[in-house]
């Protein structure tokens, strides 16, 4: 197992009034476990505000987690000092969503691609930035470039040629490509999948695009405000899911077939606040088959099949 | 049946700095009454811009609307002086946006900012149009309208701030709807809530919808017809089910192809290759694709196709797909 995340919590206080007191906290992520084994794609889906980019953002350690386990390659890092952390980061490593806002206006393309080899003193060479730029499909001259002058899909290529400067071994890759345009899309994917194999990386990849974590992940989590709904190996998630969450989420997908209108279905009710969420099922409030019990207690996780949980009382 | 909107070879170009950004050259739609056109294409192609010429809204300078005709409810919108025009946005054609957050004014209630729209284009009083204003902030579903009406946007979901947008769009019941990506910024289940009361809503005034998207899903479940825009031109056109059945152009194929969904686990997807031109670079007096167009032929690269009816309202520009109609 090369990463293994358990019962990881990270709650942000609410500071309210003059004297900033805190006045809640936002269970961002609240109790999520997950694991990723050396080669593998992990897909973690759900909608904006579940939770899913803090959980990225706590396994690089970008942010230091409330509780909780972060096990790579054996090794807890949820707690450790920044100075041991150094070594980790050469080993994980974090694409962004925003391919505008995540490189540095500037720096030229090899001093952004330069940077991470020479903090850990590794080789940051002229041949070296060229070979990174020809593994994303960049042109040499292109580091002699500032960002602006790249599009969207080739400012996502640096990105990527960023993270692997450090000849990393695990990638959480955040909305890599929802902000690109769909032929875009495509090469970035196809892209990450030469990667992966050329270079056996692991990736968690966060996103919330169904289809596109269905051709990529070996194994989807499904979150929802904090919480893991779902997990199961991708096709048998998509063949049976389990969760009326997991459930409305597909059934809010437009289908590709016109001919096919399934006329959406739309769920009703709002959202918790995660500020304090309420006890038991934090789906409760817009569940189509919800029951007294949803809204008491802790929900556990239900072994479904091998590898496949749900955490739902329908199952219990 | 009769056209509530007939664009003719409109061309919108931005003169700038560097250049003419030639953003829409030579586009020409239609929608009919109460039909649903959905307009494809991906960022940079001119869809935003065609809609934005139907209203007038584009920004001048830079930009200008250099040529075409436009054709709204019965009027020539482009012969219209601009208070003429002010009367006709929100009346004849009204438009939501990509982002509900912005395009509502943080300093009002929404009640007022529903109100303000049915009090500038009718006579009726304050008590008469805040209870049009009710009436609609419930039909888009919002719940506890009466409530609801007295707080301002930042109150809401991103997902209410659509509904309240449509219920502003609707509420003068318009021939025409133009709605610019409006649920690109939304979640999946809250988009479904939003297409679902489009449709209702679509059902219930009538009104016609110019859907503008990069999401085929969406237009799929929502459009009659459908626009394939690339580099200002609209390339391809027909009925839905035909588009997504037998589309012809290279362009469509490639946007179908290279959707995640079609292809198996492990399988490579398909790719354009390239990238979209900035509307500075669009090419003329060729396809406008070639350089990216696995089919180009020398004919693409010397002259441009027009637009080539095949048959039933399905029409391609391409010199390989369709030479000269079948």
């Amino acid at each position: 197992m090369m990463l293994e995340v358990k019962d990881l919590r990270m709650y942000f206080p609410v500071k309210r009034g003059f004297f900033r007191r805190t006045a809640g906290y936002v269970e961002a992520v609240d109790g999520v476990s997950l694991s990723v084994d050396a080669g593998e794609t992990v897909g973690l889906v759900g909608e904006s505000g579940c939770g899913k980019t803090t959980v990225g953002k706590c396994v690089v350690r970008l942010l230091k987690p409330t509780g909780g386990s972060i096990l790579f390659d054996d090794r807890d890092i949820a707690s450790i000092a920044p100075k041991e952390l150094k070594a980790y980061r050469r080993r994980m490593q974090m694409v962004f969503q925003d391919p505008f806002g995540s490189l540095n206006p500037r720096m030229t393309v090899s001093d952004i691609l330069a940077e991470g080899p020479t903090i850990m003193g590794e080789d940051a060479s002229d041949d070296r930035i060229a070979e990174l730029l020809d593994t994303v499909g960049l042109p040499k001259e292109a580091g002699t470039r500032y960002p602006h002058e790249f599009s969207g899909g080739q400012r996502q290529r640096i990105g990527i040629a960023r993270a692997l400067s450090v000849r990393p071994s695990f990638l959480v890759c955040d909305e890599p490509v929802s902000a690109l345009d769909v032929s875009i899309q495509a090469q970035i994917i196809n892209l990450l999948e030469d990667l992966q194999a050329r270079f056996s990386l692991s990736y968690l990849f966060v996103a919330h695009d169904l289809s596109v974590v269905r051709h990529i992940a070996d194994k989807i989590s499904v979150m929802y405000i904090g919480h893991i709904m779902e997990e199961a190996p991708t096709e048998e998630l998509f063949a049976n899911p389990c969760h009326p969450y997991t459930q409305a989420l597909f059934a809010s997908i437009p289908s590709l077939d016109p001919k096919k209108r399934r006329g959406l279905k739309a769920l009703s009710g709002d959202p918790p606040s995660p500020v304090d969420p309420p006890p038991g099922c934090r789906f409760a409030s817009r569940c189509p088959r919800v029951m007294e019990k949803c809204r008491e207690g802790v929900i556990n996780h239900v072994k479904i099949s091998e590898g496949h949980y749900a955490r739902c009382v329908l199952y219990y | 049946m009769e056209e509530v909107l007939t664009i003719e070879t409109l061309r919108t170009h931005f003169y700038t700095d560097e250049g003419i950004a030639r953003a829409v050259d030579g586009v020409s739609l239609s929608i009919k009454k109460k039909g649903t056109l959905g307009l494809v294409g991906e960022s940079g192609c001119g869809k935003s811009m065609t809609a934005l010429s139907v209203l007038r809204l584009v920004p001048t300078p830079p930009g200008r609307i250099v040529a075409g005709r436009i054709r709204l409810a019965g009027r020539e919108v482009l012969t219209l002086s601009e208070i003429e025009m002010r009367a006709i946005r929100g009346r004849l054609a009204s438009m939501i946006f990509q982002e509900p957050m912005t395009s509502l004014n943080p300093v009002f209630t929404i009640g007022n900012q529903v109100v303000e729209a049915v009090r500038i284009h009718t006579d009726m009083g304050m008590s008469e149009a805040r209870l049009v204003a009710l009436d609609y902030l419930e039909k888009v579903g919002i719940p506890a309208a009466r409530e609801r009406m007295d707080e301002y946007p930042h109150q809401l979901s991103g997902g209410m701030k659509q509904r309240v947008m449509i219920a502003m769009a609707l509420c003068l019941k318009p021939p025409l709807l133009i709605a610019d990506e409006p649920t690109t910024a939304l979640d999946v289940t809250i988009q479904a809530g939003i297409l679902r009361l489009m449709k209702d809503m679509q059902e219930e005034t009538g009104t016609a919808i110019l859907l503008i998207t990069h999401d085929l899903g969406v237009i799929a479940e929502m459009a009659d017809e459908v626009a394939v825009m690339y580099a200002g031109k609209v390339v391809e056109r027909g009925a839905c089910e035909t588009i997504f059945s037998s589309f012809l152009h290279p362009y469509t194929e490639g946007l179908f192809r290279s959707l995640p969904g079609r292809a198996g686990k492990g399988e490579k997807l398909y790719t354009i290759a390239g990238t979209v031109p900035s509307a500075l670079h669009f090419l003329t007096d060729c396809c406008r694709f070639n350089p990216r167009c696995p089919l180009a032929i020398e004919r693409c690269r010397v002259e441009e196709p027009p637009l080539v009816d095949v048959g039933g309202g399905h029409a391609a520009a391409c010199w390989v797909r369709a030479p000269g109609g079948i």
